[in-house]
């Protein structure tokens, strides 16, 4: 899985393909190439959403066109056809992206599609409703990481749970553009959550990583 | 709750204006068979899940020709959903 550009903007022409689009908003443009992980033939969704839950239990409050969840509440496995199965995993990761920049940027509402191409069939557009670029690239960064983690069978770590309460913290702290005095910032962060300062600049490192200070380069993520 | 899930309407040979249209809270499926189907070549079929149909025009939503398929799905905070589509007390 690898998103090839995120861009961000109104985007008309896809404006009637959901009508909960607000009018107006501007829209997160993430282009997502989705390939099944190397020695994985089938993918286990109902073993990645519960891992899902732990992260982002939200989630659950999901409207989903596919009724993507409900199968996976109940255990029931999804389309093993190749196509279907990666158009799965593309929405699945739009969801994440959903949830994420919801509860970090307390959106009351938030909603998206994902658009599948003709031709390559492995690549998706998600457009979604986006009030804070920044928050849009580093929850599409880290749901895309995350997402693919998971498929490959692992866990989500503590280091994912405390990314997530950073950059809501940060965000309130004062707008993440502005956070060119990180240095400063890493003891205030280390004593009001009780991490150590190693940690906390590994945390900033990682958020780095995932573009949250860099509008323009796409970051550089470990292959997994 | 919207679903769509269809194949790009600039394909579609049938005149499906009456048959196709956004229903909220229900789900829809269309898909053209045709030459590539199982259907025969040139035989031209449309099927969705859903029997509730609107006015509107599936032309009008005028879908980027290069997309093959759209899935939607939204989140809203106060309003508590259940997997099943259920709205809790």
């Amino acid at each position: 899985m690898e998103i090839k550009e995120i861009s961000y903007g109104e985007f008309p022409d896809i404006f009637g393909l959901n009508k909960r689009f607000k009018p107006g908003g501007k829209k997160l443009k993430v282009v997502l190439d989705v390939f099944m992980p190397e020695g994985k033939k089938k993918a286990d969704f109902s073993s990645v959403y519960r891992k899902l839950l732990k992260l982002l239990p939200t989630l659950e409050r999901h409207k989903c066109g596919e009724n993507l969840f409900k199968d996976l509440k109940n255990h029931h496995e999804l389309s093993s056809e190749k196509v279907e199965e990666i158009t799965h995993i593309a929405h699945l990761v739009e969801h994440v992206i959903i949830d994420l920049q919801s509860n970090i940027t307390k959106m009351d509402s938030c909603s998206g599609i994902t658009c599948g191409y003709k031709n390559p069939e492995h690549r998706f557009d998600l457009f979604i409703e986006c009030r804070d670029e920044e928050v849009g690239r580093f929850s599409s960064f880290f749901a895309a990481n995350l997402v693919k983690r998971l498929l490959l069978g692992k866990n989500p770590v503590k280091g994912d749970f405390r990314i997530i309460e950073l950059v809501k913290y940060l965000r309130g702290q004062m707008p993440l553009a502005q956070k060119n005095e990180l240095v400063s910032l890493e003891s205030k962060v280390a004593s009001d959550f009780g991490w150590t300062k190693r940690s906390v600049v590994s945390l900033f490192k990682e958020l780095k990583n995932f573009g949250l200070w860099d509008s323009r380069a796409l970051p550089n993520l470990p292959t997994l | 709750m919207n679903k769509l899930h269809w194949k790009n309407p600039g394909d579609l040979k049938t005149n499906i204006d009456q048959l196709i249209g956004f229903v909220e809270n229900s789900t829809l499926r269309s898909e053209l068979s045709g030459s590539k189907t199982k259907g025969g070549e040139g035989e031209e079929k449309l099927s969705h899940s859903t029997s509730k149909v609107e006015d509107q025009n599936l032309k009008l939503l005028k879908m980027p020709s290069k997309y093959a398929t759209i899935l939607t799905c939204s989140f809203e905070k106060d309003q508590k959903m259940v997997l099943g589509g259920k709205l809790l007390p």
